[in-house]
This record gives structure tokens, C-alpha cells and sequence, in this order.
């Protein structure tokens, strides 16, 4: 698979390995840029609209929000699967590629990995404050307990969720900072305050570089690799579970497994391209995520957006081939009934748009990339909307059937999870090296050094 | 999975074969020490006041016991047995003694319990506006006896005793006369058998005994008199099992719970009313042999189906029966005289026991009005009804006494304008003697001591008249001179009086009276009117009525069964009038018509209306409404049900009109302005028929199955996409089943949609109310609901009702899918909600196919202390952000069965009621044991009409639907609909 590093460099500037240490560890050391502190303006008062919201939200009830006797589930689950799904780019570019030895993701899995984390915080947000009795949320887990004991019930998809998302940041958190470790010490040697010194230095866990260090380094990072790839697989399985093991039609189908992992990898790569496309920007690092890296992401986008829409019209056949009547009005409800203008969004985006990135002048027009990769976002974001509320607004007793409209307290919470999204991500630009600086090294144009750093 | 809960959590002294241990001595010595201690908190019950129907039921600190009494919702005063718990009561039940009800209640008499706890009513008389008391009204008012010309206005008086003490007070008066009124007027029909039979008084319709009706604009299974009572008996004719169904023709303007029942409806405009009973007549007289003519017009619209119906009725007279409402003379004595050629009278109209709870006499209320307007009348002692705003005949005029005394249990219009406001107690509280048809007396006893300081209209007369007596003695004497020697009880007064009490119902035997029928003489009139305008109807609703109950939250927020709306009135048209004026729900129209004020109302589409016709709902609109301005959960984006100032709906009484002396509901024409404005009506439906949206439906799947329909002889109709139910299980069954196996069977073919069950939940279950703009957010919170779907159009409609409930499935999809177990099953087959437990995720409720679970979005106000009395102590008040659902009235089921437990007995079929099913006045619902073979529930499962709803899931609920049979008429589309294969 090392083809194509043969023909253009993964790097380009011709970077030695200073140049590398230089360009990455720059922007810690020197005072942040305006553009900088505009982000984490508009992040912070993005975080502080969330807060306010979902404060009041708690205080005053889930009533504030739009949900009614039909819609139990709107903004809040479409949120967090939607996060989930962001994170899982992180862990397939920094687990999966690792194992597959696919040098391209050395630039961008440091970031792809802290956007994983930073994403499954903002969507574990969502369970938790989709609860009528968030304070008691900790009951969800099977703990000893006097009262009974009670215990969980294994049943519920939900359960697994709380399962599923707990593993799932354990292990990507762990996998990040081990693989932090070198770099963070490459700080610490640069360090010159004293504090900083220190910080760094507790940090990278005495990391001194040695051939004995390097080597249960390279052991550890193979075995998290292994442990996190099933996870890739399993987190959004289990989390379409929540809807794959209710009966409402447009839910209940044995085909969401594969159809939620292979969109939360597409909406994944879609959010690292739209991260890349800026930080590379900002952050002067044109030479490092280069347009050879937003190539290949183009290129994943466009294969799993085809899957995708295979899905999509997957489950149109089987709703048809069910031969049930719930079914199928549940989707022609959804090309046609009131919700008609969500499920145009995601078809647009999800399906028609990608499909422009088979074309090299587009995939090679940052602009129009930066742009679907948005439009992508977007989609995936209404096909959860799609997925969750016009399943639920139209079942099956038509006297129950019941619109949805967001309140102002509900749009808070979603914009209140970018602004933490955001405010998380422009942090670890600011205080830990974006770019994992030893393995660039290692797939340096001018080296030709052994795989792996 | 099996979960270690036991079924009910009982536990009862001697169960345990366990020697108690140190341990338990000392559990069981702490509860008896702190039950003790408990037992003496309570308030203890009044003897002299409280008399339990059911002796054997002791009076004992948190023990239920009942008390019979007799409702005060309307004149129709059913036996009512009075739920009490340590002296106060919390639920009002049907007396299954009283023979009209026989156990059925509707939505207005199950609200009672609410009004009684208002803590709004006056504490004392007030004497223009300010406090006072009772020793000062009395010394104030009762020399007023003999100043000159006293008038007593009332509401239709069904009290005996009552009525004996206003004429013994008036004989004392230099000029005196009672006037009595009702809210809506029956005044033509009374005065019509006045004329054809020579006394004024309406014999009581007989629908259990009707093998034909045919109805003109009456609506006797809804808002007629004593709904309960006729719900009752046309059920009893419309069980397939039972006998062949009754055949019911209803012919109407406007869309009622009557018509939605009916199994052939056609629109009638009310001035084509009278123009086709003639044509009936005629054509009835033609069948008898004889030349009747009372001038039907020659275009008379439905001629074949009147036609049809003539034939129908002749063929079944005897058992055939004509029902006209409205206050047109005219029409009353055609249909008496329909009547009488179909042999009705003594057959299915009863002369023996007459109703009596409708009296009123429209010309002695324009004497009276023409009295006040002269300035002669010097005390007019109001009671009983509210003249200034509901009618606008004497409203004007009642300041015009020189003195204007108003008896009422509450503020209203009337006592805003009163010299003296003397409070009467609520139907609860008080004493009374009720006889609302001939021969059925209900006592009225008091289930509580007064809460406030009220007097009844009859003892305080009585003081007038210088008797000092206690109310109760009024009525016990007149029980000992004027009932007890009619009844043949071979017992001693005293003791009789004790049965009685207990009883709560006196029947007395019939007398046997029939009455020569005079044909009258009538020519009907073609009707005048301008095209150009649209004709007015004014109707009431289930459960506010004519505005009595508009103080009731729960009644307010108790959506009208045919619109599904809530908190309002409206202007309804029909879809086809709607769409001509380029109308849509919600739009507010100006209705202007000559000589009232114009009315501002959003428009309701109502399919089924006349299209000439715009109906609007009397009983809103009433001053003090805005005593809910506090209702509604506060938040950034919640709007308040109601404005301080304001009023709920808007009062459509101005608009009654009267023509020829009689008050009309149905005359007035007006023209439809639409303003531009428009509001959001809060209606918890917003799709109304079992058809898909056309550009949406499935080939071959176009409509919904969860109503099915069966033939007149109970035959299922296999129609639409009906699965049949899901394959064996994979796994054997494994579930212990030891004991009971609770569950319910709905008959749709009896249920009306009275709504008397929501109610009934919403007292039994501490249900809250959660005000107007949550309403429309879709966030009721009825544990029960009664779906209505429209089917066929214009000519050929039909509402089809499903209550709709938790149906307890035993393969809950709910219980699968909550993360922390707070819903789990019972092995007696109930969906138990654990709130303590529930963290709130409302996953369950996204999963329920039958969208029955309600979610505590707010911290619902339970600000009046007053109205917290009526809380039912045995069920939980649930805390914000916890799901909750129908329990199948667990409560109930806990108590039967520790009361059987405790005797040593097994819990017999029928024992347990649930709320909804003791309210149904149609006996629709079955609730019981499946484990018992011979049980009510067993069998009706066996019924060919059984089905379930979503039987198809697997999730194998508990509550099954009896299909709605009917005579589905051969033209109707539906009914070929019905007919088709079944479609897989």
C-alpha cells in the first residue's frame, strides 16, 4: 500500500527533522495568534450558550424542550449519535491505519485521535442531560448497592450504550496520550520555564528515548491499536442498537449495524477534513497535511458515502420487501410527509454531493472539499434527525401522530456542544503538539527509514 | 429473565409462617406505635354526618369506605357513591343501586370531587361583595317575606323537600311565584305534551327497549338529559350477543356523540328539522291507514332515506321511537305525534316515570323578565342557575329587583350582581333529596363536615319561614311524610331510613299511568331565511355543559370528544363551507349578526357539519376563568393558558335566541368576517382518520386496522392490512404464572366517547393538569385518552372511539428496552412503572406502540392547597422527569385482594373495578381475571368481535377490543371498504 509515497512526497519542504520539531512545537511556545483567540471567542460564548442552556434545562425540566408524548427523542440522541459517529474517524485513522501501516495518517491522526476524545465527550453529554433525572444518571451503572440490590437491566441497548461509550473514551483517551508520550517529552527538552518544564516533564512519564523505551513504546501502541479497532466496529453498533431493538417501524431494522458504523466513519472523515482544511491554515502546516492527505480522505468520503447511499436504499428495499404497511409508510413518509425537507437535506448531502470527489479537479479545489466536507457534516447530522424523529412522529396509531419543533433551549445545547467541541480542540492546538512530530520524522521524503519512527 | 419482585408488596399480620424474630417483633412494634400515632391524626369522621353504604367497611383510619349520595353535576342527579378516606372524600363513583345509572357516571360528575375542594368558594354570605354572616343575612332577608312581590328564579328544582319549602315560603308572601329555568330550554317539548297529552312533562325515553330510533338534532347519549341513563340503556341494544342491534337514524346539523354512534347519519339543517318529521309523519300515517297532513314541503331533502326510515320505524312500531331536540314547538309535536302512530307511548316513552329534570317554563320567565323590567318585583331570590350569563333574556333585568338575593355555592355573573351572595354547600357536602324522574328518589347525604360556611336554598327558606331545623331534619321529615308512605317497606321509619342511607336510592313503585294522545294540528312553515348567511347553532360540550363546570380545570382540559380540543370554544364549519371561505383551523372569524354583540372565535374544521351551518359551544366565556392564570408549568418559552382578566372561550349566550316566546339555540343567522388573526387550538389530535394521507399510503395498505368493524350480527370485517397474530414463540413459555392474569376488554361497539373514563382516571390517579400551551405541545398527561377517527364524509360519516391505554403486553417492548429496570412485569401480567426508580430517558415511551406513556416534562403546579384534598392518597403525586402510564388501577387491585386475603376468600370476578371501567355509562369496559375460566373477561375474550390492536408485534397485550358492530348502511363506502378481501 506504499505505492503512492513513492510518487509524491507525504511531506513537503523538503523538512528535516528540526524543520519538523521547529514547525510543530512553534505555536506552544510563542504567544497564541489573533486568529486564535478569535476561535476560542467564538467557541467560548458557543460553550457558554450551552451551558446557560442546558442549566436551565436542568433546573426547569426536559419540558423546555420541544420532544411531546410522541417525539420522546429529538435534538438531544440525534446530537449525541451524531458525535459519536464524528469519533470514530479518530480511531480508525490512528488504530486501523496503524495496523495497516498506512504512513499517510502520520500527520493527521495526533489531531484526528483528540478530536475522537473531544467528540465522545460532547456526545456523552447528550444521554446524560436527555435525562428527566440527570442526577441520578449514575444509576445507570451496575454498581453494588443497598437497594436491593437493584440492578441494571442487560436488556437495554441503552445500558450497552453506557458500556460502549465508556470503553470507547477509556481506550481512545489511553491510545492518545500513550502515543503523546515522546512528543510531550520533545516539549519538555525545549522547555525553558520552569513550570512548563515541570508539567511536560511529569507528563512524558520520564521518556528518555532509549532503544528499550522506543521498543515497549512501539509493543504498547500495537496493543491498543488492537484493542481500539474492534471498537470502531462496536461502539456504533451498539449504538444504532438503541433504535435497531424498538419496534417503531423505521427503527427496528437489521441492517443499522453496519449502516451506522460505515456513516459514522464517513461523517468522521468528513470533520477531520474540515479540521485539517482549517488547522492547516492556521497553523501553517501546509506542508504537513498536505493535499496528498486531503486526497485520500476525499477518497475514503467517497467510498463511504457510496455505502452509504447503498444503505439508505437498502433499507427503501427492505421496507418494500417487508411487506409490511408500517414500513413502508414510514419511508414514504419520509420522502414525503412533513419531515420531507430533513430527508432532502441528508439525501443531497450525503449521497449527491460526495459523489463529486470521484472528479480530481474538485478533490483538488480545497474550497469546494472544505465545502462538501461541511455539507457532509450537515447531512449526517439530519440523517440521525431523519432517523429518529419521523420514525417516531408518524408510527403506529394515527391519533398519536405529532409533529416536532425545537425550542431555543435545545438549539442551545447543540450549539452549546460545538462551542466545547471547538474550545477542547483550540486548547490542545495551543498546549500539545497537533502533529505527532517522531512519526512525521519517520516518513520524511529524504530519509526512506525503516516503517513506524 | 425473571425479576424477584413481588407481585403486590403485600404483607398481612398471620401470612408469615416465620416465628417473628427480634427483628420483626421490633418492625412491627415501631409501625404499631407510629400507625397509632397516625390513626390519631386523622380528622375522625363525623358521626351524624358520615354513614357508609357499605356498613361492613369500617370507618377505620386509611381504610376506603363509600358513601351514597347523589350527584350535583346536573339536574339528572344519579346515585353517586362518595369514595372516602379518614373523612373527606377523593373519588366519586356511580350507585350501581340507582336503576337509570346502574353504576355509570359521566365526565361532568366525575369532576365533582375537584369543584368541591375549591378553595375559591366564599366562606360565608356576602353582602354586596363584603363579608357577612348568616345571622345578618337572615335578620336582613327574612322580613323581606312579606314586602311585597317575591320572586324565586331557580335552575329545574329536583328536590322534593326543596320544592315543598319554596311553596310553603311563598304562601306566606303577598305576592309571591317560583320560576323555574334551564340553562338550555326544554320548554317546547314539555309544552307539546302539555298539548297532545294534556300534561306538561317529558316521559322518559326508553333506548334499551328501541328496536328503531330515529333522532332529529337531539344528542340524548351526550349532552341530553341524563346522558348516563340513555348511554345506558342504548348499549343494551347495541351488543350483537345480546339480541339483534338497535338501528339508529340520526339526522343533525352539527356533529354529536349521538351521531357518531348512529348507524345511518344524514345533515339536517335545524329549519329542515321540522319539514322532515312531517314528511315522516305523513308518510307513518300514510303506513297506519290515515290522511295526515302537516304540510311537508314537496323538496324535502333524504325523501328515499326518509323514506327507507318510515318503513323502518312502522315495521318495528311498538319498539320504534322518534327523538326531536331543540325548543321548536313545532317539531315537538310532530314527533309526538310520530310517536304516537308507532305506538311509542307506553312502549319506549315512559309515562310512569317521567323526567323531572327538566322543567322550566319559558313564558313565566318573560313574564318574570317583563315583571322586573317593570320595576315591581321587590325580592328575587336566585338559585340554582346562573341568569346573568346564560341568559340573556332576564340578564339585563335582575338588577331591576328592588332586593337581589343569590344563592350560590360559588362567585359567578349573577352573584357579581347581587345584593346578598348566600353561599349553598357542594352536592358533597350537603343534604337533599333528589328526584329527577318520577318514582327514583337518590338521597344526598354529606360526605364531609361543611368546608365552608353554605346553606341550602331549602333550609334557608325554612329559617325564613321561622323553622329553625337542621337541614338534615328538613329532609328527614319530609322523607317520613311525603316518600315513606308511599313506598310498601313493612319496616319502621328509622329503619327504613337506615337501608335507604345506605342505599342511597329509593325507587317507588310505578303507578301505571298512560295518557289519551290529541293529534295536533300543525302546518309547517317553510322556512325563512337568507341564503347569504350561515345558520347558528349553539351547543353544549361533555363535560363543561352550559358553563356550570367551566371552573373546573379538568374538565377544561378534558378534549371535547369529537374535536379532540381543549381549553376552548370555536367556531366549527364544514371542511367544504372552510374551504369555500378559504378558511383554515385555527383562523379567527367575526361573527356578526343582527342585534347581538359580534363574536371573535378561531375557526374549527369539523367534518360532518352541515354546510350551512356554524356552530359554536356555549358554556365558555365565564367570568373567573382566569382563576387559572397560575396553571400552566412557568418557562422561557411557555405561554399562560389565560391572562388575569381574561376569559377561557368566549360566551356564545348572548346569542340564544327567542322566537315566538321560546328560547332557541338554533334560529340566529350570521355572516363570517375573518379577521387575519389566527391562534393554535390546543387539540391533542392531529390526525383524524384511520386512512393514510393518499400521497403517503402503501398500496394495499391504505388503512389502519386499529379499528375494526363488525357486522350487525358481530361478524368481523376483515378489511385493510390486518395480520393476523405473530407465530409461536421461539422459546417456550417460562414465565411462573401462579396467580392472577389481569386484563381488559373495550367493546367499541358501546363506547360513545363520553370521556366519563379519562375523567375518572385523572380523580382516581392524581393525573395532573397541565394547562393550555402544554396541550398543544401534545404533553397531556391522561393516563386513559379516547382516540376518535372519522370515517366516510358529508352523508356517510361515522366516528369510530378506542380508549386507549397501557395495554400491559406481556412481551413489553418498554420493559426491554429501560436501562435501569424502573418498568418491569408483574407475574399477574401488569406493566408496572417504578417512579422511584425511573431516571427519565423516555425510551420506553418512544417504543410503546400504542404511544400511551406520559412523561413529567415540568414540575406540574399543585399550587391550591384546597384542590390537593381531592389527591387520591393511595397513588403517588409523580415528580418532574419521571414517565408514568396506566397501572390497571393497581391501587384497586392491591386493596381487593388484601380485603380477600384478609377474609380468607378468593377475589371474586368483578370485585375489582378500575376507575375508567366503574365510570363507563355504556359497561364497555371489562376488567378481570383471565387466570378465572368462568370470568366476565374470560368470556368476553372469546367473543367473535375480540381483537387486539398491533397483535401482529408479538408483544401480546393485555387489552383487547371488541370490534364495532353496526348496520353499516349498504351505500356507504366504507362499509363495501369493509368488505373487501382481506389484503396480505
Amino acid at each position: 500500500m506504499s505505492t503512492d509515497s513513492a510518487a509524491v512526497p507525504l511531506i513537503t519542504g523538503g523538512k528535516t527533522p528540526a524543520d519538523v520539531t521547529r514547525d510543530v512545537c512553534t505555536p506552544l511556545e510563542r504567544r497564541p495568534t489573533a486568529l486564535w483567540w478569535l476561535g476560542m471567542l467564538i467557541a467560548v460564548t458557543a460553550l457558554g450558550i450551552g451551558v446557560a442552556s442546558i442549566s436551565y434545562q436542568i433546573m426547569v425540566g426536559i419540558g423546555t424542550w420541544g420532544l411531546n408524548r410522541t417525539v420522546g427523542w429529538g435534538f438531544d440522541i440525534t446530537n449525541f449519535v451524531f458525535w459519536v459517529g464524528i469519533g470514530h474517524a479518530g480511531t480508525l485513522i490512528s488504530a486501523v491505519l496503524l495496523l495497516f501501516r498506512q504512513k499517510w495518517r502520520t500527520s493527521i491522526n495526533r489531531s484526528a485521535e483528540a478530536m475522537t476524545i473531544f467528540a465522545v465527550i460532547c456526545a456523552a453529554l447528550f444521554p446524560l442531560i436527555h435525562m428527566g433525572r440527570p442526577w441520578l444518571a449514575y444509576w445507570v451503572f451496575p454498581y453494588p448497592n443497598p437497594r436491593g440490590p437493584l440492578w441494571v437491566n442487560f436488556r437495554s441497548a441503552l445500558l450497552w450504550d453506557v458500556f460502549a461509550i465508556s470503553t470507547y473514551f477509556t481506550i481512545s483517551l489511553v491510545f492518545w496520550y500513550v502515543g503523546l508520550i515522546p512528543d510531550l517529552a520533545t516539549v519538555r527538552d525545549r522547555a525553558t520555564g520552569r513550570w512548563r518544564k515541570r508539567i511536560f516533564g511529569t507528563l512524558s512519564l520520564g521518556w528518555s528515548g532509549t532503544a528499550r523505551n522506543w521498543s515497549r513504546y512501539e509493543t504498547a501502541c500495537v496493543l491498543l491499536a488492537a484493542l481500539a479497532t474492534p471498537l470502531v466496529v462496536s461502539v456504533h453498533s451498539v449504538v444504532s442498537s438503541d433504535f435497531a431493538t424498538a419496534v417503531i417501524p423505521g427503527w427496528h431494522a437489521t441492517l443499522f449495524p453496519p449502516y451506522f458504523v460505515i456513516g459514522a466513519i464517513f461523517s468522521g472523515f468528513a470533520m477531520v477534513l474540515t479540521l485539517m482544511l482549517v488547522a492547516r491554515k492556521v497553523m501553517n502546516f501546509e506542508d504537513y497535511i498536505t493535499r496528498k492527505h486531503i486526497e485520500a480522505i476525499c477518497k475514503v468520503l467517497v467510498f463511504t458515502g457510496t455505502i452509504v447511499g447503498l444503505a439508505y436504499a437498502t433499507e427503501f428495499f427492505m421496507s418494500w420487501y417487508s411487506g409490511s404497511g408500517y414500513e413502508r409508510f414510514v419511508f414514504l413518509n419520509r420522502v414525503a410527509g412533513p419531515f420531507s425537507a430533513a430527508f432532502g437535506v441528508m439525501v443531497l448531502c450525503n449521497v449527491i454531493t460526495p459523489q463529486l470527489l470521484w472528479f480530481r479537479a474538485v478533490r483538488n479545489n480545497l474550497l469546494v472539499v472544505f465545502i462538501i466536507s461541511l455539507m457532509v457534516n450537515l447531512g449526517m447530522w439530519f440523517e440521525r434527525f431523519v432517523i429518529i424523529v419521523t420514525s417516531l412522529s408518524r408510527d403506529f396509531l394515527p391519533s398519536s401522530w405529532s409533529g416536532y419543533v425545537p425550542t431555543w433551549i435545545e438549539v442551545g445545547a447543540l450549539v452549546g456542544s460545538f462551542g466545547l467541541f471547538f474550545t477542547c480542540f483550540l486548547l490542545f492546538c495551543r498546549f500539545v503538539p497537533a502533529i505527532s512530530m517522531f512519526e512525521v520524522k519517520g516518513v520524511l521524503e529524504h530519509k526512506h527509514s525503516e516503517e513506524g519512527a | 429473565m425473571k425479576y424477584p419482585l413481588q407481585d403486590d408488596g403485600l404483607w398481612l399480620p398471620g401470612e408469615d409462617d416465620v416465628e417473628p424474630s427480634r427483628r420483626t417483633f421490633l418492625k412491627l412494634a415501631g409501625f404499631g406505635v407510629a400507625s397509632a400515632g397516625l390513626a390519631g391524626c386523622s380528622r375522625a369522621p363525623s358521626e351524624e354526618a358520615l354513614v357508609p353504604a357499605y356498613p361492613e367497611v369500617l370507618t377505620t383510619a386509611g381504610l376506603p369506605y363509600s358513601v351514597a349520595t347523589a350527584c350535583g353535576g346536573c339536574s339528572a342527579a344519579c346515585g353517586i357513591l362518595a369514595r372516602c378516606r379518614d373523612g373527606r372524600p377523593i373519588k366519586v363513583e356511580g350507585n350501581p343501586e340507582d336503576p337509570r345509572t346502574e353504576g355509570g357516571l359521566c365526565a361532568t360528575g366525575q369532576g365533582q370531587i375537584l369543584e368541591l375542594y375549591d378553595g375559591l368558594r366564599p366562606r360565608g354570605p356576602q353582602e354586596k361583595g363584603k363579608p357577612s354572616s348568616w345571622i345578618k343575612a337572615n335578620e336582613a332577608l327574612a322580613p323581606l317575606r312579606s314586602t311585597g312581590r317575591v320572586r324565586i328564579l331557580t335552575g329545574t328544582i329536583t328536590s322534593p323537600s326543596t320544592r315543598s319549602w319554596i311553596e310553603r315560603y311563598l304562601s306566606g308572601c303577598k305576592d309571591g311565584a317560583h320560576v323555574e329555568i334551564d340553562a338550555i330550554s326544554s320548554s317546547a317539548a314539555l309544552d307539546a305534551h302539555a298539548r297532545t297529552h294534556g300534561e306538561r312533562a317529558l316521559p322518559t325515553p326508553r333506548l334499551d327497549r328501541a328496536r328503531v330510533v330515529a333522532c332529529f338534532g337531539a344528542d340524548p347519549l351526550g349532552t341530553g338529559l341524563n346522558p348516563v341513563e340513555h348511554t345506558r340503556a342504548w348499549s343494551k341494544a347495541r351488543r350483537p350477543e345480546s339480541g339483534p342491534l338497535s338501528q339508529w337514524w340520526q339526522f343533525e346539523a352539527t356533529q354529536s356523540l349521538t351521531g357518531g354512534a348512529a348507524d345511518r347519519r344524514l345533515r339536517l339543517a335545524p329549519w329542515e328539522y321540522a319539514g322532515a318529521l312531517a314528511y315522516l309523519v305523513e308518510a307513518l300515517a300514510t303506513r297506519a291507514g290515515r290522511s295526515v297532513a302537516h304540510g311537508a314541503p314537496e323538496d324535502v331533502p333524504h325523501a328515499e332515506a326518509l323514506e327507507e326510515l318510515a318503513e323502518a320505524l312502522w315495521s318495528a312500531r311498538g319498539e320504534a321511537l322518534v327523538l326531536v331536540g331543540g325548543n321548536d314547538l313545532t317539531s315537538q309535536l310532530l314527533a309526538n305525534h310520530a310517536n304516537d302512530l308507532l305506538d311509542a307511548y307506553g312502549n319506549t316513552l315512559d309515562w310512569n316515570r317521567s323526567c323531572l329534570a327538566r322543567r322550566g317554563d319559558d313564558s313565566a320567565a318573560a313574564e318574570l323578565a317583563e315583571e322586573l323590567a317593570a320595576g315591581s318585583v321587590d325580592l328575587l331570590i336566585v338559585e340554582g342557575c346562573n341568569p346573568a350569563y346564560e341568559r340573556p333574556d332576564l340578564a339585563p333585568h335582575l338588577r331591576e329587583a328592588r332586593t337581589l338575593v343569590v344563592c350560590s355555592m360559588g362567585r359567578n355573573e349573577t352573584t357579581a350582581l347581587a345584593d346578598w351572595h348566600l353561599p349553598t354547600p357542594h352536592a358533597l357536602e350537603a343534604w337533599g333529596d333528589e328526584e329527577a324522574e318520577t318514582g327514583i328518589l337518590t338521597l344526598r347525604q354529606p360526605t364531609l363536615p361543611l368546608l365552608f360556611d353554605g346553606r341550602t336554598l331549602r333550609s334557608i327558606l325554612a329559617g325564613w319561614c321561622g323553622v329553625e331545623q337542621e337541614d338534615r331534619e328538613l329532609v328527614e321529615e319530609h322523607l317520613r311524610s311525603q316518600v315513606y308512605p308511599r313506598t310498601d317497606a313493612g319496616i319502621p321509619f328509622d329503619k327504613w331510613l337506615a337501608d335507604v342511607r345506605q342505599l342511597g336510592v329509593v325507587v317507588l313503585p310505578a303507578e301505571g299511568r298512560s295518557l289519551s294522545f290529541e293529534a295536533p294540528t300543525v302546518q309547517v312553515a317553510p322556512p325563512e331565511r337568507d341564503p347569504s348567511l350561515l345558520g347558528v347553532v349553539l351547543y353544549e360540550k361533555v363535560g363543561l355543559r352550559s358553563g356550570a363546570h367551566a371552573h373546573n380545570p379538568w374538565l377544561q382540559e378534558l378534549p371535547d370528544p369529537i374535536s379532540r380540543i381543549t381549553w376552548d370554544n370555536y367556531a366549527c364549519l364544514s371542511p367544504e363551507r372552510a374551504a369555500k371561505l378559504g378558511l383554515a383551523e385555527g383562523e379567527i372569524v367575526r361573527l356578526e349578526a343582527e342585534g347581538v354583540k359580534p363574536l371573535e372565535l378561531p375557526v374549527h374544521v369539523q367534518p360532518g357539519q352541515h354546510d350551512d351551518i356554524v356552530a359554536v359551544a356555549l358554556g365558555y366565556g365565564r367570568a373567573g376563568t382566569d382563576r387559572f392564570a397560575g396553571l400552566d408549568p412557568e418557562w422561557i418559552e411557555g405561554r399562560a393558558t389565560i391572562h388575569a382578566g381574561e376569559t377561557i372561550g368566549v360566551a356564545a349566550s348572548p346569542w340564544l335566541a327567542w322566537v315566538g316566546g321560546r328560547q332557541r339555540t338554533d334560529t340566529r343567522e350570521a355572516r363570517l368576517v375573518p379577521t387575519g388573526a389566527s391562534v393554535q387550538l390546543a387539540d391533542i389530535q392531529d390526525y383524524n382518520r384511520l386512512e393514510l394521507p393518499a400521497a403517503l399510503a402503501p398500496k394495499g395498505a391504505e388503512v389502519r386496522d386499529n379499528i375494526r368493524l363488525a357486522d350487525a350480527d358481530g361478524h368481523l370485517f376483515e378489511h385493510g392490512e390486518h395480520h393476523p397474530a405473530a407465530p409461536a414463540e421461539l422459546w417456550p413459555e417460562d414465565h411462573p404464572r401462579p396467580g392472577h392474569r389481569w386484563a381488559m376488554a373495550i367493546d367499541l361497539s358501546a363506547c360513545t366517547g363520553c370521556s366519563a373514563c379519562v375523567v375518572s382516571c385523572q380523580a382516581e390517579n392524581n393525573v395532573p393538569v397541565v394547562g393550555r400551551d402544554e396541550v398543544r405541545r401534545h404533553r397531556e398527561m391522561h393516563w386513559i385518552r379516547v382516540d376518535r377517527y372519522y370515517r366516510g364524509e358529508d352523508d356517510d360519516m361515522a366516528l369510530s372511539y378506542q380508549p386507549m391505554m397501557c395495554h400491559h403486553c406481556d412481551n413489553a417492548p418498554c420493559e426491554a428496552v429501560c436501562p435501569v429496570l424502573a418498568t418491569v412485569h408483574s407475574s399477574e401480567g401488569l406493566n408496572q412503572q417504578v417512579y422511584n426508580r425511573c431516571v427519565g430517558t423516555r425510551y420506553c415511551a418512544n417504543t410503546c406502540p400504542y404511544k400511551v406513556r406520559r412523561f413529567n416534562w415540568f414540575e406540574y403546579r399543585r399550587d391550591d392547597a384546597t384542590a390537593n384534598h381531592a389527591l387520591n392518597p393511595d397513588v403517588v403525586v409523580r415528580d418532574r422527569g419521571v414517565m408514568e402510564k396506566c397501572s390497571f388501577c393497581a391501587q384497586r387491585i392491591a386493596q381487593a385482594k388484601a380485603a380477600a386475603r384478609r377474609e380468607g376468600r378468593p377475589i371474586q370476578d368483578g370485585e375489582i373495578r378500575t376507575a375508567c371501567q366503574q365510570s363507563c355509562p355504556a359497561e364497555a369496559i371489562v376488567f378481570g381475571d383471565l387466570a378465572d375460566p368462568d370470568s366476565a373477561i374470560t368470556r368476553a375474550m372469546e367473543n367473535g368481535r375480540t381483537y387486539k390492536v398491533l397483535e401482529e408485534l408479538n408483544i401480546k397485550p393485555s387489552v383487547a377490543y371488541l370490534a364495532e358492530a353496526r348496520h353499516h348502511h349498504p351505500a356507504s363506502p366504507l362499509s363495501e371498504k369493509a368488505e373487501a378481501p382481506d389484503v396480505h
